[in-house]
């Protein structure tokens, strides 16, 4: 993937060791890269029952990452990170995600 | 500060020799402004030498993009703009001149003494509006005597881009969308939200073309910022027949832009298909 000058660059890893596994996603999350979230989630998912998502370095997403995570809330615990503030939180209220699955608030 | 009938904005900053905006005077100088949107006629009208004044009146018409002004004493606007760096415009004691704003471009009129406006100026040019004025207030000595400030910024031009409608575009998109936001002034929420309505809007039309296997469509998005609006429109070149809709997946989508901007309205035709956006500013 190129670097778009000015928006930040999409990356997703896996936190080692916790319990529920974490993935931490960063940048601009959108259709292009979605894919790639979708796999990592199910990666470290990896037959586990509860996952947790961190969102909250997460500068753009939209409802490709919606309909990715309520496909994920649909037979999995899920668990959001995001921050106190901003369109991420926007997004999970408008789109109902915060009723399928739990929204913590971080700063 | 006021804003005449005709939707122009008449602004004066002023100070009296003990630093002070005498009461009543305001009102005075608005009532004559009201009547005859003329700043010099404004400033001559009020008692201005009884109470010792030191005075900047303008007036902004948006539409024309132009900044009318008097003075009484050396009182000046600031004007930067997007490319240009801050700078005093000419003096107008006793006069009336006219400056045009370029788009994009700031204009700060200040109480303080007019070598300080360009200098603050040059310190929030490039800041939102809101921060803009946090910066202004950080900047002043603490034992410095009251000031007037009024910050105003001319909208940019409006926006137009088109690009392959493919997935790995709609980061170009938002790449010029962000840039053109930030210069518009709008505050951080709506901004938010005019980039997830438009992103929104932009990748519906990219799945489209990938489901419907048809190449060669471009993705064309506009964006406009007047009378308080930002308006947008998406649209795109390609005569596909929309895809039958999967349950619980594109509703995300049409909901989230109806819950973003105000104003939503789609029409497809068979030479493509245009969202239009409006989303009201608030002020």
């Amino acid at each position: 993937m190129t670097d778009q000058p000015g928006a930040a660059r999409f990356t997703v890893t896996l936190a080692a060791g916790d319990e529920p596994p974490t993935v931490v996603v960063s940048g601009d999350l959108d259709l292009a890269n979605v894919a790639e979230f979708e796999e990592a989630m199910a990666g470290a998912l990896d037959g586990a029952p509860a996952l947790t998502v961190d969102l909250t370095g997460v500068t753009y997403c939209d409802s490709a990452a919606v309909r990715a995570l309520f496909a994920l809330a649909a037979t999995t615990q899920l668990t959001m990170l995001v921050r106190q503030t901003g369109h991420i939180k926007t997004l999970l209220g408008i789109s109902g995600l915060d009723r399928v699955a739990t929204v913590v608030t971080k700063e | 500060m006021t804003e005449l009938d005709d939707g122009r904005v008449a602004i004066t900053v002023g100070r009296s020799a003990d630093e002070t905006f005498p009461a009543g005077l305001g009102a005075q100088i608005t009532g004559v402004f009201r009547e005859t949107g003329d700043p010099l006629a404004a400033l001559a009208a009020a008692p201005t030498a009884a109470n010792d004044l030191t005075a900047l009146s303008a007036v902004i018409d948006r539409s024309a993009a132009r900044l009318t002004y008097s003075s009484v004493g050396d009182l000046r606007p600031a004007l930067a703009g997007p490319d240009a760096a801050p700078a005093l415009l000419e003096s107008a004691v006793g006069r009336l001149r006219t400056a045009q704003l370029s788009p994009a471009a700031t204009v700060l009129l200040c109480s303080a003494a007019a070598d300080h406006a360009a200098a603050l100026l040059g310190r929030c040019v490039s800041l939102h509006p809101d921060q803009a004025a946090d910066r202004i207030i950080e900047s002043l000595p603490v034992s410095s005597a009251p000031m007037a400030a009024v910050l105003y910024r001319q909208p940019p031009s409006p926006l137009r881009l088109t690009v392959p409608a493919d997935p790995t575009n709609l980061a170009t998109v938002r790449h010029h969308l962000r840039g053109w936001l930030a210069l518009t002034g709008v505050d951080s929420e709506t901004s938010a939200d005019a980039l997830l309505a438009v992103g929104e809007a932009a990748s519906n039309t990219t799945e489209h073309a990938a489901a419907g296997a048809v190449h060669g469509v471009d993705l064309t998005v506009t964006a406009a910022f007047a009378d308080g609006r930002l308006r947008f429109t998406v649209s795109d070149n390609g005569c596909w027949k929309p895809p039958p809709d999967l349950p619980g997946n594109r509703g995300h989508g049409i909901r989230l832009i109806h819950a973003l901007v105000d104003d939503v309205d789609l029409i497809a035709t068979t030479q493509g298909t245009t969202v239009n956006m409006v989303k009201e500013v608030r002020r």
